[in-house]
């Protein structure tokens, strides 16, 4: 009897609230469908792709598992705000560096030092994907703070540069080369967004070459495995095999492909098809049109995500937006471009569609985020009195836990 | 800086991200639309498995489904040069091998080395074939053990002969490699279209990487189709009889070869056939070709006294002379178309049926002269001289029977006994079916049935008369109460004798035509004959070739008929005649 009036309460404002849709929430509420909808596709292609294996059920009952975990998270991070979160950015960044520090010590896993294995045999996580997390948060709160000074003295920019090198350096140092450039991108992009001059920005670009030179002469064994993308039917025997059979799996899907859950390379051919190669048994089952589509639909979560990060209501959140954004693009980016053989083969599983927890737990953060960034109303409402501010953080919790 | 500046890097920085899609969309293209048919070919290449499945080779039985010649499942062990490693392990493989297989090291070990012919990799070399299931289970685990790699193990058949000299010469054999099989005689090779397994065409199947079939995979199973079984009209543990008699014969007399066929007369079909010297099949090392030379089939030889009977029979038919008719035998010297003609014994004037007994080479003569050269002729092509028998092996031969117009002066006086006249052995016998079976001249059978062990149709052969000789079976019974006598006292083959059966068989003894004339130490010695005498059961011959202790047909070959008879009665569970026991009382 005594919540029957907040209860009506809360009715009319969804109501009320519901006309006054700004434009980044409706986007963010489309954002939150088109990973919806990702995640269930990625769900039937990993039922597709482990039938017949033993470890079927078990796959899909697991990652239904990380991406219940993964909703929870996003949604408890919608509730809390980005902006509170922001404040813990160094407490993040330490607690990552330490963590991957201890998956150096930790048991190598095919010859990486990427993982920590959980106790209970539940799996093994990445640390290298909350170091992405927390360097990108890091960038968004410490960046615009220090926006006027970044152009004028290298001083504040070296903070920054040190924190950014140390975790670059420990996900490198567990030999995941993958992820370390793709970090390196996000952080230049990210300096590159928050207005830092060209002319610092430039000269870095100069030193790409450099790395393959580098590796040519004194890592040769790592340059033929890095440089047999471009011919992996001769390399097929070794280093090319994963690539050219993923590459014969998307030939034989043409237009329309061979056919939901008639993917031959599954069969114990190409390995890991359910986690950073799936979207080749993707283009072998259901053809280029179904390439066609779910590029369209990266491009789309790109364009809604930049769209809600420049409508964001403070430098913060459009940094923070366009950090997450560019992580998660550029991850599909280079996961489709490792499966068709357009960059090296590099472990890089394709956003909200490939197997596994640890990434998909973060990518969820990430969307998380870019909701929490579509429905901040900004300082404006926290100046205002504390009473309004009630309703409006129910109704936000309400908004996300429909829709994320 | 601006809200509006830092809006704008970042729309920049995401348009730099929209061409990279743009580009990934166009690379796919690539690979998914413009590549699609190359990289669809070698997708299913990788995964598509193309194979024969070939069916086993038939197997052969005797008529009562008795195993003769099967197949024993066995491993063909090969390996992989590429994978064997250096070459100290081509060594020590090689040595494991020959201590294991009994074969040779250096062989092995230069197969093992040879990692290129011609430029192209080796992939796979033959270490041994048809290697015993048991100890190729024992040298896989001891590989392993031993961390030997590159040697992989190939379920494989061998054509086994599990009664290994029993019926060689007949059976015949196949030599066989990887890659085909050739037959080499016998029944191998006579009826190779049939047991060779039917040819299908080439399968193919979609399958995973562990080789299990896709059950969505495209697919096009074309099952192996066997062989066809045969089942022969020999009766193995009668054959076995023979067998063992004939060693006996060998063994005492020490001819140069023997044999024996047993036909049962009334259906033509062949119940046992051996020879000496024969083989075994199952180890051909140190075999000749005169082992494995089927002479039954393919020798001739003149059959002697024992177509005697044959020709006295149309004598009787005709009406020329009756049993009891007086011939003179001249005393055992007569000379017609300026030639001598002699018997063993001197002989004044006897009935026909002491012809038969006696084997009076003037009084056959005579007869034939009665008869005249054209029915003489036109008979023995009745009796299927000179003519093949339709047995299905291969080299059968035909004999000799000059035409009537190559006939000299002494050929009617010869041929009747025997001389001059090149007959098989099989001849002789088909011959010797239209006394045993009422003056009809049986086609001989070998192959009983033929059998489809997929489909379980089975062929017969049929039972097929052949010629009818002698119209009227009395004059067949007259001719076969004469050779009962042969075995009775006062016979020339007393020893053929069964005691409590009647034994209706005739003797033979002929020269060996050896360069250009008969020679004097050289002989043919054979007995034919049927038992019991009024209802054959079987019809046997048995012929000895250059016996050293003894020429007479009548000594040489009458015990081991009469030792098979006695036997084959037995396994036939025929009662003596009731008769024949009074009498010896």
């Amino acid at each position: 009897m005594k919540r029957l009036p907040a209860f009506s309460h809360i009715q009319k404002t969804e109501k009320t609230v519901k006309k006054k849709f700004s434009p980044p929430q409706k986007s963010g509420i489309t954002l939150a469908f088109i990973v919806m909808g990702l995640i269930l596709f990625g769900l039937v292609m990993l039922y597709s792709t482990s039938t017949g294996t033993d470890k079927g059920a078990a796959f899909l009952i697991k990652q239904s598992l990380w991406i219940l975990i993964g909703i929870i998270c996003a949604a408890l991070i919608n509730m809390i705000g980005y902006k509170k979160i922001l404040k813990y950015s160094n407490l993040l960044i330490i607690l990552s560096c330490s963590l991957l520090v201890s998956a150096l010590f930790s048991d190598p896993i095919n010859g990486a030092y990427r993982w920590i294995s959980l106790p209970g045999g539940f799996g093994n996580i990445q640390p290298s994907e909350l170091g992405k997390m927390s360097v990108i948060i890091f960038l968004a709160n410490y960046l615009p703070k220090h926006q006027r000074q970044l152009n004028y003295s290298m001083k504040s920019l070296l903070f920054p540069a040190a924190v950014c090198c140390a975790v670059v350096s420990l996900i490198l140092l567990g030999r995941d080369l993958g992820t370390t450039i793709m970090l390196c991108a996000v952080i230049w992009l990210m300096v590159f967004a928050a207005g830092v001059r060209l002319k610092l920005l430039i000269p870095p670009l100069f030193l790409l070459p450099c790395i393959p030179f580098i590796l040519k002469h004194y890592d040769k064994v790592r340059w033929v495995r890095i440089t047999s993308f471009m011919n992996p039917e001769k390399f097929q025997q070794s280093t090319g095999y994963q690539l050219w059979l993923s590459i014969l799996a998307l030939g034989s899907g043409s237009w329309t492909g061979l056919g939901f859950a008639k993917s031959r390379m599954k069969a114990h051919y190409l390995p890991e098809s359910h986690t950073d190669f799936i979207l080749s048994i993707v283009g072998e089952e259901l053809g280029y049109i179904a390439m066609v589509i779910l590029i369209l639909i990266y491009v789309l979560f790109l364009i809604l995500a930049v769209f809600i990060s420049t409508r964001a209501k403070d430098k913060d959140g459009m940094l923070l937006g366009f950090g997450i954004t560019s992580m998660i693009s550029m991850q599909a980016i280079i996961n489709i471009g490792v499966v068709c053989g357009a960059f090296p083969t590099k472990g890089m599983p394709a956003p909200f569609i490939s197997y596994g927890g640890s990434n998909m737990i973060m990518c969820l953060i990430g969307v998380g985020f870019l909701l929490s960034i579509s429905n901040y109303k900004g300082s404006k409402s926290k100046a205002e009195s504390k009473k309004n501010i009630a309703p409006d953080k129910k109704n936000r919790t309400k908004t996300s836990k429909t829709h994320v | 800086m601006k809200r509006s500046a830092f809006a704008a890097r970042m729309i920049l920085a995401a348009l730099i991200l929209l061409l990279f899609f743009i580009y990934l969309a166009v690379h796919l293209y690539n690979v998914q639309i413009r590549r699609h048919e190359i990289l669809y070919k070698k997708a299913r290449r990788k995964y598509t498995t193309v194979e024969k499945f070939k069916g086993k080779r038939g197997e052969i039985f005797d008529i009562n489904g008795h195993l003769l010649v099967g197949n024993e499942p066995c491993i063909n062990i090969r390996a992989n040069p590429q994978l064997v490693g250096d070459k100290d392990k081509c060594r020590a493989l090689a040595g494991y091998f020959s201590r294991k297989l009994d074969a040779s090291a250096q062989v092995i070990y230069r197969r093992l080395t040879t990692k290129k012919i011609h430029g192209r990799k080796m992939l796979q070399v033959v270490v041994k074939n048809n290697v015993p299931l048991f100890t190729a289970r024992k040298i896989k685990k001891e590989l392993k053990e031993r961390g030997f790699k590159g040697i992989s193990f190939y379920d494989s058949t061998k054509r086994y002969y599990p009664k290994n000299e029993l019926l060689s010469n007949i059976l015949g054999f196949i030599n066989s490699s990887a890659l085909k099989i050739t037959p080499v005689c016998g029944i191998e090779q006579a009826y190779n279209s049939l047991l060779a397994p039917v040819k299908v065409q080439k399968s193919f199947y979609e399958r995973t990487r562990t080789g299990i079939p896709l059950a969505y995979g495209n697919k096009d199973f074309k099952p192996a189709k066997p062989g066809k079984n045969i089942y022969l009209t020999i009766n193995e543990p009668i054959q076995e009889i023979v067998e063992e008699e004939l060693d006996k014969l060998v063994k005492k007399w020490e001819p140069k070869a023997a044999y024996a066929v047993m036909v049962n007369p009334k259906t033509g079909s062949i119940i046992a056939m051996a020879q000496r010297p024969s083989f075994n099949p199952n180890d051909r090392s140190g075999m000749k070709p005169e082992h494995w030379r089927n002479r039954i089939v393919a020798d001739g030889f003149e059959p002697g006294s024992m177509m005697k009977p044959l020709v006295i029979v149309k004598a009787l038919s005709i009406g020329l002379v009756k049993p009891d008719t007086k011939i003179n035998c001249e005393n055992g010297y007569w000379i017609y178309g300026k030639r001598p003609l002699r018997d063993t014994h001197p002989y004044g004037k006897i009935k026909v049926s002491s012809v038969i007994q006696k084997s009076s080479n003037i009084g056959t003569a005579k007869i034939s002269l009665l008869i005249g050269k054209k029915r003489l002729y036109n008979l023995l092509r009745n009796y299927g001289f000179g003519q093949k028998t339709n047995l299905p092996f291969k080299h059968e031969a035909t004999g000799i029977l000059r035409s009537l117009k190559n006939w000299d002066t002494l050929s009617i006086t010869r041929f009747p006994i025997g001389q001059g006249i090149l007959v098989s052995p099989l001849q002789l016998i088909g011959a010797y079916t239209v006394l045993a079976n009422e003056g009809r001249r049986m086609r001989l059978r070998i192959v009983d049935k033929i059998e489809d062990p997929k489909t379980g149709k089975v062929y017969k052969y049929p039972v097929r008369t052949a010629d009818v000789v002698i119209k009227n079976r009395k004059y067949v019974k007259e001719v076969v109460e004469m050779m009962k006598l042969v075995t009775e006292s006062g016979g020339t083959a007393k020893r053929a004798a069964v005691p409590g059966y009647e034994v209706a068989g005739k003797t033979g003894t002929s020269q060996k035509w050896v360069d250009g004339k008969y020679s004097h130490s050289k002989y043919f010695a054979g007995f034919i004959g049927f038992v019991p005498a009024e209802d054959p059961a079987f019809l046997l011959l048995v012929v000895a070739d250059e016996p050293l202790k003894s020429i007479y047909g009548g000594v040489v070959t009458a015990p081991a008929f009469s030792a098979i008879a006695r036997k084959t009665l037995k396994y036939f569970d025929i009662q003596p005649a009731e008769q024949s026991l009074s009498e010896k009382r």
